[in-house]
C-alpha cells in the first residue's frame, strides 16, 4: 500500500503558552497508508484534535514535519492543494455550518474551489441526494435536527471530493439510530477507498477501524490492530480509557469459568458464543417485593408546547406528554434528539409553561403562570446539556455561588465547599482558579456543583454524559447514585439506554413529543420492539440476558441490568 | 402562552417565506434594487400623496408575492408605542411657521394644524416603511440577498473593493444572528434555573436592564468561541480570501426583471415629485 500521510518527530506547543506546561504533542511519529481507517482514542485534552489539525495544515508543527501525499503541510504554497485533498468534520455540528441555507452550505466549499456555477449546482444536488437532505435544501441550518446537520457537514466535505477525511468525535451529539447510520456511511466511504482518521470516545466505534492509535498526554502510547489494542485492558484503564463492552463482558464470562473463546470484541461475536445451560432449573425462590409506599412527586398530564408559536417557524415540541415520577427514584427519560425530552424537563422547573395541560411538582402547580419560577427553582434543579457553555463568572467559587446569592442564603462559603466536595473538586485547590483554565471534565464538575449547591429535592439532567470520556462518565454515574442515597429524586434525559439502564429504577420512553410508556427499567428494556420504534438501541446486557435465557439459563427472575448482577445470578447455577 | 425566553421569535431576520409567486421568481438583484429604490422614495417623499402611492405599491407587493399580513400586523403592534411617542413629540416640538393656524394650546405648547398634519404624515410613513421592510425579509432570503450583493458589487472588484470578504461578512452575520439568539435563550434559561429572577412582574426598567448584564459575558464568550470554530471550519473547507471564489447562484436577468425595476423607478419618481405633479 502507498504511504499517504507521514508524520515525523512532530512536536507542537502554541504561542504564547506557559513555560511550565509540556508540549501538547511530543515527538509523534506516524505513517498512514492510502485507504486506511485509523481510529484515534484518548482522554479529553490528550492532544487528539491537535494532532489531526496538523494533517490539513490548520496547525503547523513547532518541530518535526508532516507530509500529506508528498506535500509539506507547513509550506503556505501547498495549502490550497492540501485543503482540496483533506476534508474535516467537527464535533459540534452547528459550529461548522457557514451559510444560511442547506444547499448554500454545501456550495461554500465548492465556491472556494472557484468552480463554475453550473458544476457547483450539480455537485450540491448530488450530495443533497446522497445525504437525504433534498427536502431541506432551502431551510436554514439552525432548524435541522442533529443528525441532519451532521450529514450536512459531511456532505459539504464530500462535495469537494477529498482523498482524506478527518473526523473529530462526529457522533457525540447524535442519538443511536442516527449514529449507526452515520457510522455506516463512514464505513462505506472507507470501502470505496477513502482514507479516514476518526477520533472517538466510544470504543465500539473505534473497533471499526483497521488500526487504532492511543494518545495519552501528547504521546502515542499504543498503536496497532483493534484486537491488539483492546487486549491491553489494564493499560487502557490506567489512562482513563476502556475496552468495548462486549470485550469487557466476555472477560467476566471467562472469569466465571464458562467456556467461551477469548478475544471477543463485538456484540455479534459475544452473543453467538454464549454457552448453553442443561443443569437443574428448579429452585424455590421467593421474589421479594418491595413494600415501599410510592408517592408521586412529579405529575404531568397532556402537556402541549410549541416553540415560536404563531410564527412561520412554529415547531410543536410536546403533543400531549404525560409523566409521573415517584419520590426518591432515579428515572430515565429516553428518546431520540427532537423527541421532546429537553422541553419536558424545562416544564418541570417552570422555565417553560405548557400551552395546554397539567404540571404538578410536589405542591406546586407549575402550569399556573402565577406560580413563581424562583420558588419552583428552590425545589427543582436542572442541569442543561453542555452546561459549561453558560458560565458567566470568572472564578470557580463565584460561579458556584451564583445560585445561593440569588436566594440570599447564609453560609455561602460552606455551601460552596460542600458542593465542590460532592462533585470531587478540592475546595482550596479550585475555588480561586479561573474557569477558562479548567479542563473539559473539570468544567463539567463546576457546572454540576453550581446546580447541586441549591440542594433541591428534585434534580433534572439533560444528556449529562454527552462528550465525556469513559472515566468521567463512570464518575458521574456514581454521583447520581450518591445523590439518590441522599434522598433526591432524579430524572435523567438521555438517548443512551446502555448508560442509564443500570442506575435507573424506572424509564420513560419518548417519541414525537409524547411519552410512549413508563415502566420499571427492567420491564421496559425487554420490550425490544418499543425501544426500536422509538429510535433507540437495546443495551448489549439485555441482549445477553435474553440470549442466555434462550440458551436455557434459568435467570428469568434476575433483574440483571448490569454485568455484576448477571454474574451473581449465573454463579448460583454453576457448581 | 409564549415563553419569555424565546429570543429567536423576536428577530425578524430569517423569516423568509418561500412562495411560488411572480415576485419570488424575479432575479434577486432586481428585487434588491427595487426595494432600495422604493425604500429611498418612501423616506424622502415630501407629500402624503407620495406615501399613498407607496402604500399602493406595498399592497400590490403583498398581493404579488402572496405574503401573509399577520406577522406584519404583529410587527406594527410592537412598534406602535414608539411611533406614537415620536408623533406626540413631533406635535409639541414642531417648528412653527409664521403664518400657522393655531388649533389649541396645551401646557403652554402651541399646537398648529401643520404640526398635526406632519405627525400624521410621520405615523403613516413609519407604517408603510415597516410594511415594506417586512415584505423585504419575507420575500428575499438571506442567501438571495448575499448572491445579489455579490453580483451587484462584482464590477467594483476592479477598483479594489474586497467583494468576496464583504459578501462573506454579510453571509456569516446572517448565519450568526439566530445562533446568538439561541445562545441568549440558553444562557437566560440556565441562569433562571439557578435562581436568577427572570420573571416579568410589573414594570421595572432598572431591574430589566440589570438582568441583561449577566447575559452579555457568556454571549460574547460563546460568540467568540463559535467564531473561532467557524473560522477553522471555513478554513478547512478551503476559504482563503486571497484567491478567487465563484458563486453557487447563477443569476439570470430577464425582461420581466426589467419591468419590475422600471415600475419601481416610475413609482418612486412619482412619489418623490408628487408635490410638483399634484
Amino acid at each position: 500500500m502507498k504511504k499517504l500521510i507521514s508524520i515525523k518527530n512532530l512536536s507542537y506547543r502554541p504561542t504564547p503558552y506557559p513555560v511550565e506546561k509540556p508540549d501538547i504533542l511530543q515527538t509523534i511519529n506516524l505513517e498512514i497508508e492510502d485507504g486506511a481507517f485509523i481510529g484515534i482514542i484518548g482522554r479529553n485534552g490528550s492532544g487528539k484534535t491537535t494532532l489531526i489539525k496538523h494533517i490539513n495544515g490548520l496547525l503547523s508543527p513547532t518541530r518535526g514535519s508532516v507530509e500529506v501525499a508528498g506535500l509539506n503541510t507547513s509550506k503556505l504554497e501547498n495549502l490550497l492543494e492540501l485543503r482540496a485533498l483533506v476534508g474535516m468534520v467537527f464535533q459540534n455540528p452547528a459550529d461548522q455550518i457557514v451559510a444560511s441555507t442547506v444547499e448554500e452550505d454545501i456550495a461554500f466549499g465548492l465556491e472556494n474551489l472557484n468552480l463554475p456555477s453550473k458544476e457547483i449546482q450539480e455537485r450540491v444536488y448530488e450530495q443533497l441526494e446522497k445525504a437525504d437532505l433534498l427536502d431541506e435544501a432551502k431551510r436554514p441550518p439552525h432548524l435541522l435536527s442533529g443528525g441532519q446537520i451532521q450529514r450536512l457537514a459531511l456532505a459539504g466535505v464530500l462535495a469537494r471530493k477529498p482523498k482524506i477525511i478527518l473526523f473529530d468525535e462526529p457522533t457525540s451529539m447524535l442519538d443511536p439510530l442516527t449514529r449507526d447510520a452515520f457510522l455506516d456511511r463512514i464505513c462505506r466511504l472507507h470501502r470505496a477507498g477513502m482514507t479516514i482518521l476518526y477520533i472517538t470516545h466510544h470504543m465500539e466505534e473505534a473497533f471499526f477501524a483497521d488500526k487504532i492509535v492511543v494518545i495519552d498526554q501528547g504521546k502515542i502510547l499504543l498503536s496497532g490492530k483493534p484486537e491488539e489494542i483492546f487486549s491491553q485492558r489494564k493499560l487502557l484503564h490506567e489512562i482513563g480509557l476502556d475496552i468495548p463492552d462486549a470485550a469487557k463482558y466476555s472477560q467476566s464470562f471467562l472469569d466465571l469459568g464458562l467456556s467461551i473463546p477469548a478475544n471477543i470484541y463485538t456484540s455479534e461475536d459475544l452473543l453467538a458464543a454464549l454457552p448453553e445451560y442443561h443443569g437443574e432449573k428448579q429452585r424455590n425462590k421467593s421474589k421479594s417485593s418491595n413494600g415501599r409506599r410510592e408517592k408521586i412527586l412529579i405529575d404531568m398530564q397532556n402537556v402541549h408546547y410549541t416553540y415560536l408559536a404563531r410564527s412561520p417557524l412554529a415547531k410543536k415540541a410536546l403533543q400531549g406528554a404525560d409523566l409521573k415520577v415517584n419520590e426518591g427514584v432515579i428515572q430515565g427519560l429516553a428518546g431520540t434528539n427532537g423527541s421532546g425530552k429537553s422541553t419536558l424537563l424545562q416544564h418541570i422547573n417552570g422555565i417553560l409553561r405548557p400551552s395546554e395541560g397539567k404540571v404538578r411538582v410536589g405542591s406546586f402547580s407549575v402550569d399556573n403562570p402565577d406560580t413563581s419560577l424562583q420558588e419552583i427553582v428552590k425545589k427543582v434543579g436542572l442541569v442543561f446539556q453542555n452546561p459549561e457553555a453558560q458560565f458567566f463568572e470568572s472564578f470557580v467559587g463565584d460561579e458556584i455561588a451564583f445560585g445561593p446569592k440569588q436566594f440570599e442564603m447564609d453560609n455561602i462559603r460552606d455551601r460552596v465547599k460542600n458542593a465542590m466536595t460532592l462533585v470531587g473538586l478540592d475546595f482550596d485547590d479550585y475555588k480561586d482558579r479561573r474557569l477558562e483554565t479548567l479542563s473539559g471534565g473539570e468544567k463539567r464538575k463546576v457546572a454540576l456543583a453550581s446546580t447541586l449547591i441549591l440542594e433541591q429535592e428534585i434534580l433534572l439532567f439533560d444528556e449529562p454524559t454527552a462528550g465525556m470520556d469513559p472515566k468521567s462518565r463512570d464518575e458521574l454515574l456514581a454521583l447520581f447514585k450518591e445523590l439518590q442515597r441522599q434522598g433526591k429524586t432524579i430524572l435523567i434525559a438521555s438517548h443512551r439506554l446502555d448508560e442509564i439502564a443500570e442506575i435507573t429504577q424506572a424509564l420513560t420512553v419518548m417519541k414525537s413529543g409524547r411519552a410512549v410508556r413508563t415502566e420499571p427499567t427492567h420491564d421496559l428494556l425487554f420490550n425490544k420492539q418499543l425501544i426500536k420504534d422509538a429510535g433507540l438501541s437495546v443495551p448489549l446486557i439485555i441482549e445477553i440476558v435474553q440470549k442466555l435465557q434462550n440458551n436455557g439459563w434459568p435467570i428469568d427472575e434476575c433483574e440483571c441490568l448490569g454485568i455484576d448482577r448477571l454474574m451473581d445470578a449465573m454463579k448460583e447455577w454453576i457448581q | 402562552m409564549s415563553s419569555r425566553f424565546e429570543f429567536l421569535g423576536s428577530t425578524s431576520l430569517g423569516q423568509f417565506i418561500p412562495r411560488d409567486s411572480w415576485f419570488h421568481a424575479r432575479d434577486p438583484r432586481a428585487r434588491l434594487i427595487s426595494f432600495v429604490i422604493v425604500f429611498t422614495a418612501l423616506i424622502f417623499t415630501p407629500e402624503i400623496w407620495g406615501l399613498a402611492l407607496g402604500i399602493v405599491f406595498v399592497i400590490g407587493l403583498y398581493f404579488l408575492a402572496q405574503l401573509p399580513v399577520k406577522s406584519t400586523l404583529q410587527g406594527i403592534k410592537k412598534a406602535l408605542p414608539f411611533i406614537l411617542i415620536l408623533a406626540v413629540l413631533q406635535i409639541f416640538f414642531y417648528q412653527r411657521p409664521e403664518n400657522a393656524r393655531v388649533m389649541m394650546e396645551v401646557f403652554g405648547f402651541t399646537i398648529t394644524s401643520a404640526a398635526v398634519y406632519s405627525a400624521l404624515n410621520l405615523i403613516f410613513r413609519f407604517l408603510v416603511l415597516i410594511m415594506l421592510l417586512n415584505a423585504f425579509v419575507m420575500s428575499l432570503s438571506t442567501s438571495q440577498l448575499t448572491a445579489a450583493l455579490f453580483h451587484l458589487l462584482k464590477p467594483f472588484e476592479k477598483i479594489g473593493l474586497p467583494v468576496n470578504d464583504l459578501t462573506m461578512v454579510v453571509q456569516v452575520t446572517m448565519r450568526y444572528l439566530p445562533l446568538i439568539a439561541q445562545t441568549a435563550e440558553k444562557t437566560a434559561k440556565a441562569q433562571a434555573a439557578r435562581g436568577a429572577d427572570w420573571e416579568q412582574k410589573g414594570f421595572n426598567p432598572i431591574k430589566q436592564a440589570k438582568r441583561v448584564i449577566p447575559l452579555i459575558v457568556p454571549l460574547i464568550v460563546t460568540s467568540l468561541k463559535r467564531a473561532e470554530t467557524m473560522a477553522v471550519a471555513m478554513e478547512s473547507r478551503g476559504f482563503n480570501a486571497a484567491h478567487k471564489r465563484s458563486s453557487f447562484h447563477s443569476l439570470h436577468y430577464s425582461w420581466q426583471d426589467g419591468v419590475l425595476i422600471f415600475v419601481s423607478l416610475l413609482l418612486s419618481s412619482l412619489m418623490l415629485f408628487s408635490g410638483v405633479i399634484f
